[in-house]
């Protein structure tokens, strides 16, 4: 991944969605072990207070977990799928894009189409 | 323990170079120092260190002051590209110097990066290209191992795999949060993801102090043309102007609120844009000649 | 601590005491044979005079009692010490090494004046051996204290005083160039005001003794060089190395040089001379060369400052 500016986001946010990307994706399975915050840090060239926020995070939203002494390893229960604030949330935010969609005039199919890519993992 | 740099002033020929500058430093925290060539960066790098003597002002390193307890000075490393009196000496006879004052100088390090990076340590400093002589004043940086470690354009003049390898070297110093860097460079790419932080120095003194990752989250860069030529006053009050081609103007709101959001499409814009943000934006938002909307006449 | 501050000033000036050291050295070997050859020439029978066993400085023919290249080697090593510190930018380096500037400073004097009273004993033990070995039979070397000693004391004074005099000058004073000619003008000067001095000092009213005179300079010599050592230390204190490339590292002392600058060089000239116009001449062009040198900076400090302020 190559952290860029092309999308809005900060770096953080965006190393968080690329490791949901990958686990979604199946590149990281339950039970791998990420890159410790050093060598995610010296691999994306970024500080490693910016990696160390997203894993903080990750951990929040129970997609990682860290073993004292081990590692950083993926959940191994699939968790994305329990949390129910966080799909109330993420849905709310779902909805405001589509509002965004609307007004821009995109057809109804064509989210649906772009629905249908995300969720077989094809990469934008 | 924190590096404290209250209201530093110096005046150079009854020029006033830098005022009133404040920041706070923390081990594990990289900053970014930015700002036009010849606005005072390594000034004010010298006169952290007490080359040049400040008229105001002080630099406390945990609660200490530098000038009243001139041994605190060893917790801050900065080496002059330009004045420095390594240009005599032989590479392997500068951490002779330097371990008398550095008491955890690493001089095994010191070697093994010599010979990681291809430097002969019979060459004669002065004998070495621009870039390789910064990159033993890199070397001696991160070997002095002291917490708080200035550079003045690492960057500067070194290929993209040295670049990368400098980067390397300072994430992983950062990384256990026992040294902090400020580092000054026109590089805003490589600063972009290095910092945490980035100081904007301005006409003498420190307009902005970012903290980035906060910033991409609540700034927002647009595209926006209007349909009349004025501009709207929402943008006067809160946005900086980067670009303006014709209708197009480019602007920067640091503060990006549902209310802006909401003034702004009240206004029936013919065109409204996101684009992504970098360094380089925040810089010409805040530093450009031309800042303002006067080009809008 | 004491001890890395000594080893690091060391380490950076061994070369140069090196250096001086060989020269005092060599100089002197070189003397010697000069003044045996001569005394050959010319036959006499005796190295040292008569004079030696007064308390007095000894000047002679054929010997010194205290070499002026020594002398020389302390002016030089004045300059230098302080001069190359500046110039090669080890300033920079001792001004951030976390001893004080006081410290370091004190440090710098303290090791430059043992190192060179070492070269003096040295030099010297050297010289007179050779003297003694170098003899030809029937020629006699006798030394007595009082001419040694005095000659001793009296050259180290003046020795002293004059590296005192080159240290706070090469101090002060950021251009390498203009240091040497300002501080070798002022050095031939002192001879002017030695001449000056002496017939009044012997004279009426203070009617010196040749021995009064003698002790009366070495202590002005001392308290000259006293008085310079810690005002340096003071201006040490507050050195701020923007100044590097100016002439003056030490903008509030600008006033009292043009003043003294003036005034010295105008009385050294016009002294006992009673053309008054060259004496109106010589205070005009000091005038107007002084302010011009201090206040209307050259191109080369120009410049200098131009390219430090440009990068930065």
């Amino acid at each position: 991944m190559q952290v860029n500016d092309q999308s809005g986001l900060p770096y953080y946010e965006q190393l968080i969605l690329h490791v949901k990307q990958q686990i979604v994706q199946g590149i990281l399975q339950p039970g791998d072990r990420l890159p410790s915050v050093r060598d995610m840090a010296r691999q994306e060239q970024l500080n490693p207070n910016t990696v160390s926020k997203a894993y903080k995070q990750l951990e929040a939203q129970q997609v990682i977990t860290t073993v004292h002494g081990k590692g950083t390893y993926v959940r191994e229960t699939a968790v994305v799928a329990g949390d129910s604030a966080q799909v109330v949330a993420t849905k709310k935010q779902l909805f405001t894009l589509l509002t965004e969609l609307r007004y821009l005039g995109v057809p109804l199919d064509e989210v649906v189409k772009w629905i249908k890519e995300a969720y077989q993992g094809v990469e934008q | 323990m924190t590096l404290q740099v209250k209201a530093l002033s110096k005046a150079i020929n009854h020029q006033q170079i830098i005022e009133d500058i404040s920041f706070d430093w923390a081990p594990g925290e990289i900053i970014g120092l930015v700002g036009r060539n010849g606005v005072g960066k390594t000034t004010l790098f010298r006169t952290l260190t007490n080359q040049y003597v400040a008229e105001q002002g002080q630099v406390l390193i945990d609660g200490q002051s530098t000038t009243r307890h001139p041994l605190q000075q060893r917790q801050l490393f900065f080496l002059d590209g330009q004045y420095n009196f390594l240009s005599n000496y032989r590479l392997w006879e500068i951490p002779e110097f330097f371990r008398l004052v550095y008491a955890q100088f690493d001089q095994q390090r010191y070697q093994d990066l010599l010979v990681q990076f291809e430097l002969d340590r019979n060459s004669q400093y002065r004998r070495l290209s621009k870039g390789m002589r910064a990159l033993v004043n890199l070397i001696l940086a991160l070997t002095s191992n002291a917490t708080y470690i200035i550079l003045d354009e690492p960057f500067d003049g070194l290929d993209v795999i040295v670049r990368e390898n400098i980067a390397t070297m300072v994430i992983d110093e950062v990384a256990d949060q026992q040294k902090g860097f400020l580092i000054s460079s026109h590089d805003l790419n490589e600063l972009d993801g290095l910092s945490d932080r980035v100081l904007l120095l301005k006409d003498s003194r420190l307009v902005q102090d970012y903290h980035l990752e906060e910033i991409r989250e609540t700034a927002k860069k647009l595209q926006l043309v209007f349909n009349d030529k004025t501009i709207p006053a929402v943008l006067k009050e809160h946005s900086q102007l980067i670009r303006v081609s014709g209708r197009v103007l480019v602007v920067v709101i640091t503060h990006y609120t549902p209310e802006i959001d909401q003034q702004l499409r009240a206004l029936n814009p013919v065109l409204l844009e996101e684009l992504p943000l970098t360094l380089e934006d925040l810089f010409r938002a805040n530093l450009a000649h031309d800042t303002g909307y006067q080009l809008m006449k | 601590m004491h001890n890395q501050l000594d080893r690091l000033i060391w380490r950076r000036h061994r070369r140069l005491f090196l250096a001086l050291g060989a020269l005092a050295l060599f100089a002197n070997v070189v003397m010697v044979i000069i003044a045996l050859s001569s005394r050959q020439t010319a036959g006499a029978h005796q190295l040292v005079g008569a004079s030696i066993h007064h308390w007095a400085t000894y000047k002679g023919d054929y010997f010194t009692a205290y070499s002026y290249w020594l002398i020389f080697v302390y002016w030089l090593a004045g300059l230098l010490l302080m001069n190359q510190d500046l110039k090669d930018n080890f300033n920079q380096f001792l001004f951030t090494s976390g001893f004080s500037r006081q410290r370091v400073y004190w440090t710098k004097l303290r090791q430059s004046l043992v190192v060179l009273l070492g070269i003096s004993i040295v030099t010297i033990a050297v010289q007179y051996s050779l003297y003694w070995l170098m003899k030809p039979h029937g020629v006699s070397f006798t030394l007595a204290w009082p001419g040694l000693l005095t000659s001793w004391i009296s050259g180290l004074a003046v020795a002293t005083g004059l590296f005192a005099i080159c240290w706070f000058a090469a101090l002060i004073i950021g251009q390498t160039g203009a240091l040497i000619v300002t501080v070798t003008g002022f050095t031939l000067s002192l001879m002017s005001v030695g001449a000056i001095s002496q017939p009044i000092l012997t004279n009426r009213p203070f009617s010196l003794s040749g021995s009064q005179l003698t002790w009366l300079v070495i202590g002005v010599w001392l308290i000259a060089a006293i008085i310079l050592f810690v005002w340096g230390a003071v201006l040490y204190q507050h050195l701020s190395l923007e100044h590097n490339g100016e002439y003056l590292m030490v903008p509030r002392l600008k006033r009292p040089v043009y003043l003294v600058f003036v005034i010295y060089v105008t009385g050294i000239f016009s002294w006992g001379d009673t053309n008054w116009m060259a004496d109106v001449v010589t205070f005009l062009i000091t005038v107007i060369f002084g302010y011009a040198w201090l206040w209307r900076p050259r191109i080369g400090e120009r410049l200098h400052q131009w390219r430090a302020r440009h990068d930065g």
